[in-house]
């Protein structure tokens, strides 16, 4: 089942479009990923899936439902972690994460509390005020505000953006931890390399959605060069992103004893995805 | 309800944890009244202190609550936490239910110093009933102002955009509070006027109203009636006519006020034929207006001018 349908959705701001006949569908338990430069659009489409925005046209589904017409259904279903903290900072992390979660109606909210915090690692600080605490941290208790009423589904709004490598390589994990136990996580971030993470990803500029495919086949739309170093000669080739494209190249080479050493520089996902942005902006300047 | 009272709390623990804004929220009303005893003190003797020193006490408490919200209204706009708070579930009216107790929390507080601190600085005594009556007013005009502060942060995008409007509000606010001038010749527009109006009953002489009179009579007062929808605040220009002043009508509070609903027809310190003309026909039932209906009890300042032609 497809936990988020997007059909033919458009959100204009007066003359400027956000958002231009937009199709998307996420597999339920997938992470997916949704790239695009700073403006983009990606903040905006999250909003139109949490029912934080009227969309001018098309249709939005979440787990079957209109975020707008069963507000109420959805909200206990979903989480949503806001690009900025979104938090009060003269409140404790415990308290803020008590005050979004008392809007769920949770049974057991002091362990639910209890629980996420645990898993933001926030220590003996838990019961510090927020306005104390670093940009990371920050972004944990963010996290763990959207996480508290285990939603099924899981909108994260550049959850890593001025993040240090250490925190973003938990997150990811947790993020796999969570897509393996079946939740769906919707990520939008500007950070390429973050993209190999997830199981689909969509590439979006100026409102309009260039692809949506797994990271990999769009890495493999990229080239790889091939270089031979031939006893003192070199020889460099452009192949075919592919694995089998560089077992094909070195077939027809033989793979003699004298090729001692085989070097591949294939294009990054980011270089891939610049070379499929480029001609829209290339068109856009036109 | 509880997710109503969930927000309150969130708002008063916020509250709590900034101790300086809450010690600067009582305590500014507080100088501000004792600069106030500086002042009134260079007026000659037989100068009605109470008349100014009791509503500016309100007035301090409207200014404040309506500030504070407007601004961290706005403010939960900016940082997102509105967003936030509406995405997890909380829905609009909890949010504004939620502020206005919150907030009523500290304008409780504000009112109950402020009064105090009036009452024992101007040395002025009243009645247990009265005081009382005076408390509820001020909190009710607390509402008012929270209300106020949440209605104009819909308008501001963030905190510089509200600043605007406190000249805005607060200016206007005292010039027709009728605090300045004659509350009979002022529109019935904004919430002070109305707070003010029943203050001077209330600290007149044979003043006291009771709580629950007084409470009823604001919100009759404040809640602004259907009819200023229809025809706006002011005296329609092309139906208004010259102005006859009528005699003096001598009168008591006794004897017309079991025929009288409306607050200023049982108040005897009327002296302008204006006033006179809203007294007689208080205590007239007979008196016609142009439409044809029985003034008794229903004229609004407006109806006054059309009717003393007659």
């Amino acid at each position: 089942m497809d936990a988020i349908v997007v059909e033919g959705l458009s959100k204009q701001y007066g003359k400027i479009a956000a958002l231009r006949d937009l199709n998307l569908t996420v597999a339920e338990g997938a992470v997916f990923g949704l790239l695009g430069p700073n403006g983009a659009g990606k903040s905006t489409l999250i909003k139109a899936l949490v029912g934080a925005l009227t969309p001018s046209s098309g249709k939005v589904r979440v787990l079957g439902l209109d975020p707008l017409g069963d507000r109420r259904d959805l909200r206990r279903r979903i989480g949503y972690m806001p690009q900025e903290p979104a938090l009060y900072s003269d409140l404790s992390a415990r308290e803020n994460i008590t005050f979004f979660a008392r809007a769920r109606d949770l049974p057991d909210l002091k362990a639910r509390v209890d629980d996420v915090l645990k898993l933001s690692d926030l220590g003996s600080r838990a019961d510090d005020p927020v306005r104390t605490f670093s940009g990371g941290m920050q972004r944990r208790v963010s996290l763990a505000c959207a996480l508290v009423h285990r939603p099924r589904v899981l909108f994260l709004d550049e959850p890593t953006a001025a993040v240090d490598p250490i925190l973003r390589d938990r997150f990811w994990r947790t993020f796999r931890e969570m897509a393996a136990t079946g939740v769906t996580l919707f990520i939008s971030t500007h950070l390429m390399d973050e993209a190999l993470l997830c199981d689909q990803v969509a590439v979006i500029r100026a409102g309009e959605t260039i692809i949506t495919d797994t990271p990999h086949a769009i890495l493999a739309r990229g080239k790889a060069r091939l270089t031979l170093h031939r006893g003192s000669a070199i020889e460099r080739q452009t192949i075919g992103g592919y694995p089998e494209d560089l077992a094909a190249a070195l077939h027809a080479r033989g793979l003699a004893a004298d090729i001692t050493a085989v070097d591949v520089d294939r294009d990054r996902l980011e270089a891939v995805i610049f070379g499929l942005i480029a001609p829209k902006e290339q068109e856009a300047r036109a | 309800m509880i997710h109503t009272l969930s927000v309150a709390r969130r708002v008063l623990t916020q509250l709590a944890h900034d101790r300086r804004l809450l010690a600067l929220s009582v305590a500014a009303p507080l100088a501000i009244i004792y600069l106030l005893k500086l002042f009134l003190d260079t007026m000659p003797p037989g100068f009605d202190v109470a008349r100014y020193a009791v509503p500016v006490a309100a007035f301090l408490v409207h200014f404040l609550a309506f500030l504070l919200c407007a601004i961290v209204l706005v403010q939960e706009r900016t940082e997102g936490t509105l967003a936030r708070m509406l995405i997890n579930g909380y829905r609009r009216p909890e949010i504004l239910g939620g502020y206005l107790l919150g907030y009523l929390g500290l304008a409780t507080l504000q009112a109950v110093a402020a009064l105090i601190e009036v009452l024992i600085l101007f040395k002025l005594s009243y009645p247990a009933e009265t005081l009382i009556a005076l408390f509820i007013v001020v909190w009710l005009l607390a509402i008012a102002s929270v209300m106020l502060g949440i209605f104009i942060s819909t308008f501001a995008r963030n905190a510089a955009q509200v600043f605007p409007f406190i000249p805005l509000v607060i200016l206007p606010s005292v010039f027709l509070s009728g605090l300045l001038v004659d509350v009979t010749r002022l529109p019935q527009l904004l919430p002070l006027f109305y707070a003010n109006q029943v203050i001077q009953i209330l600290i007149g002489p044979n003043g006291s109203l009771g709580p629950g009179a007084a409470m009823s009579r604001y919100w009759s007062l404040t809640a602004w009636r259907c009819s200023w929808w229809r025809r706006g605040p002011w005296p329609r220009r092309s139906n208004r006519r010259p102005f006859v002043p009528l005699p003096p009508v001598q009168g008591t509070r006794s004897n017309c006020h079991l025929r009288c609903t409306h607050v200023r027809s049982c108040y005897p310190g009327y002296s302008t034929p204006r006033q006179q003309l809203i007294w007689w026909e208080r205590c007239e039932p007979n008196l016609k207006t142009p439409k044809g209906g029985a003034t008794h009890g229903k004229l609004g300042g407006s109806d006054c001018g059309r009717a003393g032609v007659r």
